[in-house]
């Protein structure tokens, strides 16, 4: 897949210690880590501070990746899920006293997590304009007539970007194997 | 009746119930007699239901990129990692009980100094890596050796996060170097005060104020033996000339 080839060939430049690559991939990936932080540690710090972590460690170890065992985007995941690990532990043992701790996990959920994460990923390279609404309207539990009006555009326009972005995202969704490709 | 590519429009306002009586009741009709546009409904809804799990409510603060590729990018030795400096300081870290830390490359925290100068493009989005080091490395004084990591717990429930490091100077001096995240802008007539305590009282270790953004890296040098003072303040004190500590503590940490 020519996507998955391109993040490959990005993840080769960050070994080679390409800070301009080291962003490329970053503002592709930091959407999904955070999510997933936020799926697996149930807080918005630790969240940063997995995608912190996950990026420090994408930087020294790229020279172990090897793009014949697998994708660049499973290999970030799996990075991903040993800092959420750590973080957890970490945070178990953490002498701060909060007055409301958020509810740690006991096992991350790896299905669930996985799929959001390649949705997530499938979503930022859709065309700016097509993410922006399926977020609002997904995200932020937005309705088509509130989208419209957030962005100043017309609700028709709205619709077409909506149905279109959705289409293309099941089309990504069903070669990724995160949704069945349909009967008919 | 319309025609199926217009009533495709109205899919997925129909999945989340947006769509009035009358336009549902006829796309109800219009789905009953065509295929074609079930099938296309079908798939919407498998799409929409994964969306809706898939955590796209969770979006990571605007300043986070900058941070992030920041500090990672001015490791002072990108391509021989685990050579770098930075190893035996994660190591340290670790030892320490903290997994997570926040290396400030010894360039680096000799250019937080700087920063307050630099806040600017610290905050505006500056998607070139090569550009921002190049831009930070000019600003970068004699490099200190980082000789401890320090982990700020806030004192309160105010969401504030601090990391720092205890930075020993080529000239045999200490300098902190603070990161912190969530400080609430300085109220007027207010400063934030660094202090150092030990058995012979406080020190105080210089002043800031958050303006705009809410995070920030400073940078002070320390006078005395952070041996004998081995706590380290921040507080919020009013303006008032009077050089004790009075205002409530915001943040604290052991050396
Ligand atoms: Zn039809």
């Amino acid at each position: 897949m020519a996507r998955a080839d391109a993040e490959n060939e990005l993840l080769r430049a960050v070994a080679r210690g390409d800070p301009d690559a080291l962003g490329e991939l970053y503002r592709a990936f930091e959407r999904p880590l955070y999510s997933v932080g936020m799926r697996w540690l149930s807080d918005p710090k630790l969240a940063e501070e997995l995608v912190q972590e996950v990026t420090f460690r994408i930087w020294r170890r790229a020279t172990t990746f090897d793009g014949r065992r697998g994708a660049a985007s499973s290999w970030i995941f799996g990075i991903a899920r040993n800092v959420a690990a750590d973080l957890a532990r970490e945070r178990a043992r953490r002498p701060i006293a909060v007055a409301d701790p958020p509810r740690v996990q006991e096992t991350l959920d790896e299905e669930k997590a996985w799929e959001a994460w390649q949705v997530s990923l499938e979503l930022k390279r859709l065309p700016r304009q097509q993410q922006e609404i399926i977020e609002l309207a997904y995200g932020r539990d937005m309705t088509q007539a509130e989208v419209a009006r957030t962005l100043g555009i017309p609700l028709g326009t709205v619709k077409t970007r909506l149905y279109a972005g959705l289409k293309s995202l099941r089309r990504s969704l069903v070669e990724r194997g995160v949704v069945e490709e349909s009967s008919r | 009746m319309k025609r199926c590519s217009e009533v495709r429009l109205d899919l997925p306002a129909y999945l989340s119930s947006e769509l009035d009586h009358a336009s549902a009741a006829a796309l109800d009709e219009h789905l009953a007699a065509c295929g074609a546009c079930l099938g296309d409904l079908s798939e919407l809804d498998l799409v929409t239901a994964v969306l809706s799990h898939s955590g796209l409510e969770h979006r990571p603060p605007g300043h986070l990129e900058l941070e992030v590729l920041t500090l990672v990018t001015l490791e002072p030795d990108p391509a021989g990692r685990e050579g770098s400096s930075t190893k035996d300081l994660s190591r340290a870290s670790r030892l320490q009980g903290r997994s997570i830390r926040l290396v400030l490359a010894p360039a680096l925290a000799a250019a937080a100094v700087t920063l307050a100068a630099f806040g600017m493009a610290w905050r505006s989005d500056l998607s070139n890596a090569r550009d921002r080091i190049q831009a930070m490395q000019q600003q970068l004084g004699p490099t200190g050796a980082p000789v401890r990591a320090i982990s700020f717990v806030e004192s309160g429930s105010t969401g504030v996060s601090a990391r720092g490091e205890l930075v020993r100077q080529p000239d045999g001096n200490h300098r902190i170097v603070v990161w912190a995240k969530g400080l609430p802008h300085t109220p007027a007539g207010h400063h934030y005060e660094v202090w150092l305590s030990g058995e012979q009282g406080w020190v105080s270790a210089g002043s800031f104020q958050v303006s705009d953004g809410d995070s920030m890296m400073w940078s002070c040098p320390v006078g005395v033996s952070p041996a004998a003072y081995p706590e380290v303040w921040i507080t919020l004190e009013p303006d008032d000339g009077d050089p004790r500590r009075t205002g409530p503590s915001v943040l604290r940490a052991s050396l």
